[in-house]
């Protein structure tokens, strides 16, 4: 009865860690997360940014790998592309309201890690 | 002797949360039927998910008994049958997932991801196994039901798993609280 009782404890201890592991936002590649954390700061500072602008910043890492990542930020809802009023050709990069939330979990993140 | 009382406790346990999830299933999304056996959003399902993983065959017990309770037709072999795949579907995803990401029977290492790939499997199987009945039984013509059952499942064990995170977070949360000695 020991035996069965402990295991059913530990399949539970098991499952609320897995529980604790859901996917709250979603997963970035590491290209991904480098560009979010650029356009943050831009974001903070009031600039504009261009999806050309983005795709030529990184001299290591090609355009068009820039580009893919952009899609896939878009796709995951974190980043808009909002049209340029005079000429259409322009796409401006813009937050959204995932993005705030993303960050906000992570500044809270950031702010339990250090009252550790 | 201890050993039967304690799986007796663990199947009744899970009998009364089908039923409880059931009803409340029933208030909260009455707007949401498809047809009288189906959901577009079905709560109980994340019970079937997370009592099987936990308490095993005695859960399947558990949700066979729990679902001829909530099944409004008398009983008879329709019903009995269908709660067996009921009871028996998420236990079918369990061990088919097990197997293809070789959990240990402790379940250690299991992530979040493998979960919802569990939901996906159970959601799945249910689904199937019950339209193939319904089709078989002369209910349906075809599996056109499979899809709003499949969803209706998925939706409710996510829906499910991730109130059990808010809530172990919450529990977290205010175990940390200081507590002041009075």
């Amino acid at each position: 009865m020991k035996t069965k009782i402990a295991l059913t404890y530990v399949k539970f201890l098991h499952l609320t860690q897995a529980v604790n592991d859901l996917p709250q936002f979603p997963s970035l590649d590491p290209m991904e997360e480098r560009l979010l954390n650029y356009f943050a700061s831009a974001w903070y500072l009031g600039k504009k940014m261009t999806v050309l602008q983005v795709m030529h910043t990184y001299a290591e890492i090609s355009p068009s790998t820039v580009h893919r990542r952009l899609k896939s930020l878009r796709h995951k809802g974190l980043i808009d592309l909002d049209l340029d009023p005079i000429d259409n050709r322009i796409k401006y990069i813009v937050d959204t309201e995932l993005t705030s939330r993303y960050f906000t979990h992570l500044g809270k993140c950031l702010a339990k890690a250090v009252e550790a | 002797m201890a050993s039967i009382k304690l799986q007796v406790i663990e199947m009744v346990a899970v009998t009364v949360l089908w039923i409880l999830f059931y009803k409340l299933n029933l208030w909260l999304f009455a707007y949401f039927v498809h047809n009288p056996n189906i959901y577009w959003i079905f709560l109980p399902a994340g019970i079937r998910m997370i009592s099987v993983f936990i308490f095993g065959w005695t859960a399947v017990l558990g949700i066979f008994i729990g679902s001829i309770f909530t099944n409004e037709a008398e009983i008879s072999n329709y019903v009995i049958y269908l709660a067996a795949i009921s009871a028996l579907a998420p236990m079918l995803a369990k061990r088919t997932c097990m197997w293809w990401f070789k959990t240990p029977a402790t379940l250690q290492g299991l992530s979040g991801k493998q979960l919802l790939i569990f939901a996906l499997a159970g959601a799945f199987s249910n689904a199937l196994f019950s339209n193939l009945y319904f089709h078989l039984y002369g209910l349906s013509d075809s599996l056109y039901n499979f899809l709003p059952m499949f969803i209706g499942d998925l939706a409710g064990t996510i829906i499910i798993l991730y109130l059990s995170k808010g809530l172990l977070r919450l529990a977290l949360n205010l175990y940390k609280r200081p507590h002041n000695p009075a």
